[in-house]
């Protein structure tokens, strides 16, 4: 094993009676390395962080931490802290108490508890209890008692999504800063992807106890290596078509609007039946005709108003999708007005049409 | 004729203890108005939606439903459906006799008991799923489910409390427009919680945002988003703010020009309190009002220090004359970003404040 590793997970399987939680599990995450897991409830996020801790045995497969097999050691002596969703504080204890409590289990002393809640600013608070704290400093507490156990790896389920929105955006920068600044390896669970695009070196999206794709965070925003991922980070459009030519290094898809034309480099297929993807985000609006490929007459059906973004729904045909216009940049449109609507050719994917159906791929429900 | 309002919340108080979770409120919801309320932890929402439910007295005040004072109405007896974060089914009854349910023990019979569910099951997309038990449902579909239920009663007014909070991003999104969309198909008033404000700027006719216990601005998403009425209010929507101090150095009509001493420029702000040529005041610059120019030319320029990715857009941190303003930039096709870089910047949309007693940073802060 290379020991430029944190961790290496080969071949991990785990399953519950019938239900396969994962099956064939391999990645590695790199020293000093902020890695997130993203998926969808129930894909298998928290059942891995288990098994990396050791809380859980796999059924199959090996752990190696900094290059050595961990897959039989304990939890304790795995150099790993696990921070569970929900962050469970003891209630009838001092803050101080929470955060020193792995080196009382332990039977040390160190200075560790005090410099852990220095890190989050929280040291004048040691004597408080819990619930004298506001929401997100009992965040910080949870978070200062796993750095206190001096644990080089991190397993962060869910850390912050029991915080609003505004101290979800705060806390995410603090976590990301200390991690680095420790030096420290963490891999975080999450069902928000905005939340891991801000804070992960590299993201792992998993699906239904498979990894789908692991990559740096644009890397799986721009080029999504299949339509269920696409669709996990954002909103997408979509129209199912034909490739019926290539040239210019671009292929033509047929669908029921039009001839779509897209950068060759765009396509996971050359050929036969296909789903053509677009982010909102990535189509652009006009009130003028304009000289771009991939242009076509819409109508505003609707307008959602979101602030940063303002979300059109429009109608091509039959075809109903959304585009998202920067609200401060954007003319004001009206629901009614006839616009055109271009899909640029570098920005939209083709994906071979999915084999179990498109709604499943999309929905990425994994229930019967 | 004047229309009375659905709903009506007059001076509202509420004390626990030595605690006002809520002080003085007073709302009034327009029959068929989707309103969603929004504000921090302990600003007093759960406590004002359990009031109007009637499931906590109000230490002081009134609700009025239709007109008629329902203060000494229990919850049981107010017409009200509720929604709540944790989704709570009859896990032992398919979907469609979970959404059945309340009718039935209202008594109805059969045939219209049946009606009422085939339809609401049609209008929130349901129809392939009927036949299921809630744990062979995702959690989406579940809390679909119970919203169709809370539906179902036959109430007409449908108070939710953090709808999506157990959700993950793709499933919320995809509900809130089902759930709008059923709302106002069925003509029904609701009243949505949500700690969410995309959420709440996606689903809602107007948003309240409540802080302390006190309501501090009701009005639509567009009203909020383009005026909001002071500093933290400006941060509290998108999450994100460049306060600034400033000085007033000239005033024309609604706004104001600033000088920014930190940034060696002037502002020009829309004036949201009272102020007076001279005066220290503050000023709200969100990110995404700070454009980064094409070309360099030397004036308001800026270096970048960092940056991130978030897919349909950039945060840049850019250094103006050793102030660190944040700016959103939209994904364009000229722009990607170096640190190092050289950009002017261009403030196209600005507030200016009375200058908070309590200083900048606390009046944005968010606990």
């Amino acid at each position: 094993m290379t020991s430029s590793n944190a961790l290496d997970i080969i071949n991990i399987a785990k399953s519950y009676g019938k239900i396969k939680a994962l099956e064939n599990i391999t990645f590695s995450v790199k020293k000093g390395e902020y890695f997130c897991v993203l998926g969808p409830t129930g894909a298998g996020k928290t059942t891995l962080l288990k098994i990396i801790s050791g809380l859980l045995k796999p059924d199959k497969g090996k752990i190696f931490v900094f290059g050595n097999d961990a897959t039989d050691l304990p939890p304790e002596v795995r150099n790993i802290s696990y921070m569970p969703q929900g962050y469970a504080l003891f209630h009838h204890m001092t803050i101080y108490e929470n955060v020193s409590y792995s080196q009382w289990i332990k039977d040390v002393k160190s200075d560790k508890p005090i410099e852990a809640l220095k890190l989050v600013g929280l040291e004048h608070r040691k004597n408080d209890y819990p619930y004298e704290l506001s929401g997100g400093q009992q965040q910080r507490i949870a978070l200062a008692r796993v750095l206190a156990s001096g644990s080089k790896i991190l397993l962060l389920d869910e850390p912050l999504s029991a915080l609003d929105a505004v101290l979800n955006i705060e806390l995410r920068e603090e976590l990301r800063k200390m991690i680095k600044e420790l030096g420290l390896t963490a891999i975080h669970v999450t069902h928000n992807t905005t939340e891991a695009m801000s804070v992960a070196d590299r993201i792992l999206v998993l699906r239904n106890g498979n990894i789908e794709q692991i990559g740096k965070p644009h890397e799986i925003y721009d080029m999504p290596s299949s339509i269920f991922t696409a669709s996990f980070l954002s909103e997408i459009n979509f129209i199912d078509g034909i490739i019926i030519g290539s040239g210019t290094g671009r292929f033509y898809i047929e669908t029921k609007i039009g001839t779509f034309s897209i950068l060759r480099e765009r396509s996971f297929v050359k050929e036969g039946n296909v789903i053509v993807v677009y982010r909102p985000s990535d189509i652009l609006v006009s009130r003028k005709a304009t000289s771009d490929d991939n242009q076509f007459k819409a109508i505003i059906s609707d307008i959602e108003f979101l602030g940063l973004i303002t979300r059109l729904h429009l109608s091509i045909n039959s075809w109903n999708i959304v585009a998202d216009v920067w609200t401060s940049i954007s003319d004001r449109y009206k629901a009614g007005e006839h616009v055109y609507v271009i899909f640029p050719p570098e920005l939209g994917i083709i994906y071979k049409y999915p084999k179990e159906g498109l709604i499943l791929e999309i929905s990425g429900d994994q229930n019967p | 004729m004047i229309k009375i309002p659905e709903i009506e919340v007059q001076n509202i108080t509420k004390i626990y203890g030595n605690i006002v979770a809520l002080n003085n409120v007073s709302l009034r919801i327009r029959d068929g108005e989707y309103v969603c309320i929004i504000g921090p932890s302990g600003s007093g929402k759960s406590t004002l939606l359990k009031i109007i439910a009637g499931i906590v007295k109000p230490t002081k005040g009134s609700v009025y439903i239709d007109g008629i004072d329902v203060n000494n109405v229990p919850f049981d007896e107010r017409g009200i459906g509720v929604v709540l974060q944790d989704i709570l089914l009859f896990p032992n009854m398919k979907v469609r006799d979970n959404i059945s349910y309340p009718p039935l023990v209202k008594g109805l019979d059969y045939k219209t008991v049946n009606s009422i569910t085939s339809e609401i099951i049609r209008n929130i997309s349901l129809t392939v799923l009927t036949e299921r038990f809630p744990d062979e449902l995702s959690r989406g579909s579940q809390q679909k489910t119970a919203i169709a239920r809370a539906v179902a009663s036959g109430a007409r007014l449908i108070l939710m409390d953090e709808p999506m909070g157990s959700l993950d991003t793709r499933s919320a999104r995809q509900l809130r427009h089902e759930l709008r969309s059923l709302i106002k198909d069925l003509g029904l008033t609701a009243i949505h919680i949500t700690h969410n404000q995309e959420e709440a700027m996606s689903v809602a006719d107007r948003i309240v945002i409540l802080r302390n216990g006190k309501v501090i601005q009701v009005g639509t998403p567009q009203e909020i988003y383009f005026n909001p009425r002071n500093l933290f209010i400006a941060r509290f929507i998108g999450g994100e703010l460049n306060a600034l101090e400033g000085k007033v150095k000239e005033i024309i009509g609604n706004y104001a020009i600033i000088e920014i001493e930190s940034l060696g420029i002037n502002i020009k702000a829309k004036i949201m309190d009272k102020i007076n040529i001279g005066e220290k005041v503050g000023v709200a610059v969100r990110p995404e009002d700070i454009l980064l120019k094409e070309k360099s030319s030397g004036i308001n320029t800026g270096i970048i220090k960092s940056y991130k990715y978030y897919g349909f857009y950039y945060e840049v941190f850019l250094d103006v004359n050793n102030t660190v303003l944040q700016i959103k930039v939209p994904r364009k096709r000229w722009f990607s970003p170096t640190i190092g870089e050289k950009f002017d910047i261009d403030i196209i949309r600005a507030y200016v404040y009375k200058y908070p007693e309590e200083g900048l940073e606390k009046a944005i802060a968010y606990e």
